[in-house]
């Protein structure tokens, strides 16, 4: 779920992207964020998602597969990192997303019998589970796609920002805020989701654009250090620390520390009590586990294994996939193994 | 004030459809001396000056230098409506901060008035790239496009090889190659390399510029090892439309 900035960040510090502004940069994409988003969005009316002749789920197969090759053709570089094992402090936050999904299968299974298509449909995309059969298979497929994967330690947002520090990725790309407390100095969002986006509950269509969220921005606008806004996030509620403190929302947490200066002060004044010892929380977002051992480098798709695998196991068009494969290729030969350059090196 | 008069309005069509190849807000700066727009693509790709001295204008009233912007897809609508009888004049409306395009058909008088709202912004100054050039062609504009098209059927991309004696334009794809020697008078119209060089590009970054190839009739190329490419067209009348293009490096 990650940490709800959204009402926090200052319009300066965020804007809208176009797709053309990416050509060349190397995303680090929070694979997990990304698979649920495939997941929850690739379904069919009633909010059953894509299966293959065995049952089992394919949504995120289709959506990894298929976006990935549009970013490669609109010139991306996108590098998925994987979750590893998640921190012991997060135990509050999976349990309740256990009871969510569970309160969500109930009332999928009511909606169905009433026949309410569209609530069904709801309650079926907040019941979206990856299991580990379907995070081998989305790393498998990357693989066959010549798709740099890399496994994070702990956290895949962390890792993500982590590389985003070294230089070794342009940005992290999630729908979370949580890599801007993790350090990242770009978090780009809507990518995987950006194109026309039907409203929940309305029939209405948007169109959703990538949005650049700039961290020294939100830092300064806020006037708040980095270790100060992870403060106003556990205030507000942070995947280690879900409820955050009651009745406070982020204009109140903002105003709290940034009057007291730190959790610390601000904490006896609000009696408030955590799963998880909040200086514990802070420690986690400033000093996550990460590491050095990843490397990020496309290769050529492998065309055989991609139709082995999407067409003979899991039952993908083979006209469909055939002609995505010719795309990948091209968009590879010509973004990747080709580099484009950029005029600015010679302005100086 | 700003108050112009440019009397090719199916030519200026042309070139604003270049320009809006490049990015989707136009940034104009006009001064006493003529009209100057100079974008950057937002990939950093391409570049594209357009120079219009005051001479190139049948009339031409400027009092100080002044920037607008303006939505490229809009302009390029209105300007599309220009046939070979217009003159398009330009009147910058400050106070209501928008663009009056007017066409005024040469033969009958009759005009054609459109508003176009200018859009926020500051009209960024840039630069230009900072180097010298050895390979310089001039060809037809029409054997360019040929050239760009014939390599298109086999590639996405291009590579220009110059030596002393002639221009080789080649092109790989799929179990299909593309190669056009020319030299002086078959078909260049001048040629000069004054050292050897080979460069890449794309071919969809180099298409960009039809467009302003039916404004012209020559194009002046010039190009250098792995250097970005610089594509010259004299507008007829007066002015000119630089197109800069990045090379592609080969990893």
């Amino acid at each position: 779920m990650g940490v709800n900035l959204k009402d926090l960040i200052p319009p300066e510090a965020k804007r809208q992207a176009e797709f053309s502004e990416f050509k060349g940069k190397v995303f680090a994409i929070d694979a997990y964020n990304a698979l649920y988003q495939f997941l929850s969005a690739i379904r069919q009316a009633d909010g059953t998602p894509l299966m293959d002749s065995r049952g089992r789920v394919t949504s995120h197969l289709s959506g990894l597969f298929y976006r990935t090759i549009n970013f490669i053709e609109m010139g991306l570089k996108p590098a998925y990192v994987f979750d590893g094992k998640p921190p012991e402090i997060k135990a509050a936050e999976l349990a309740r997303r256990t009871r969510v999904k569970e309160e969500a299968a109930k009332k999928y299974e009511e909606a169905i019998r009433r026949g309410d298509l569209e609530a069904a449909r709801r309650y079926a995309q907040m019941m979206s589970k990856l299991t580990d059969e379907m995070v081998e298979a989305a790393k498998k497929l990357l693989y066959y796609m010549g798709i740099p994967c890399i496994q994070a330690p702990g956290e895949g947002e962390a890792q993500a920002a982590y590389i985003t520090i070294r230089g070794d990725s342009w940005a992290t790309a999630s729908q979370d805020y949580d890599s801007l407390l993790f350090g990242s100095p770009r978090l780009v969002r809507n990518l995987t989701i950006s194109g026309k986006r039907k409203l929940p509950r309305k029939n209405v269509y948007i169109e959703v654009k990538p949005e650049i969220v700039e961290l020294d921005k939100v830092l300064k606008y806020l006037g708040v250090t980095r270790s100060q806004l992870i403060d106003i996030a556990i205030l507000i509620g942070t995947d280690y620390n879900p409820e955050g403190v009651r009745g406070v929302g982020p204009k109140r947490a903002l105003t709290l520390i940034k009057t007291h200066g730190s959790l610390e002060k601000v904490i006896p004044l609000l009696k408030a009590e955590f799963p998880e010892d909040p200086i514990k929380i802070r420690e986690y977002f400033l000093n996550p586990t990460v590491t050095d051992n990843y490397k990020i480098e496309w290769s050529e798709p492998d065309e055989k294994c991609l139709v082995d695998f999407l067409c003979g196991e899991y039952d993908f068009s083979k006209s469909r996939v055939n002609h995505a494969i010719e795309r990948l290729k091209k968009a590879y030969r010509e973004n990747i193994k080709v580099k484009q350059m950029g005029l600015d090196a010679w302005f100086s | 004030m700003f108050k112009a008069a440019y009397p090719f309005a199916s030519k200026f069509k042309y070139i604003a459809q270049t320009l809006a190849k490049v990015t989707d807000m136009i940034p104009f700066t006009v001064r006493p001396e003529g009209m100057e727009v100079k974008m950057l693509s937002p990939d950093k790709t391409t570049m594209i000056i357009l120079r219009l001295p005051n001479l190139a204008f049948d009339s031409y009233e400027c009092d100080s230098e002044k920037t607008f912007i303006v939505r490229a897809d809009e302009l390029t609508k209105i300007v599309r409506r220009g046939t070979r009888n217009d003159i398009l004049e330009f009147l910058l409306d400050e106070e209501r901060r928008r663009l009056v395009l007017v066409f005024r058909d040469k033969r009958t008088g009759v005009s054609r008035r459109f508003y176009l709202q200018l859009r926020e912004g500051v009209v960024e100054k840039l630069g230009e790239p900072k180097i010298a050039l050895p390979v310089k062609i001039r060809m037809l504009t029409e054997d360019f496009k040929n050239m760009l098209k014939d390599a298109k059927i086999v590639s996405d991309e291009i590579d220009m090889k110059a030596y002393s004696d002639r221009l080789e334009a080649i092109a790989e794809g799929h179990q299909k190659n593309y190669k056009n020697i020319m030299r002086i008078d078959k078909p260049l119209i001048s040629y000069e390399a004054s050292a050897e060089a080979t460069a890449t590009y794309g071919l969809d970054l180099l298409e960009v510029s039809l467009k302003a190839m039916q404004a012209c009739e020559t194009v002046y190329i010039e190009f250098g090892e792995n250097f970005p490419m610089k594509l010259t067209f004299d507008i007829p009348g007066g002015g000119v439309l630089i197109y800069w293009v990045a090379p592609r490096a080969k990893t």
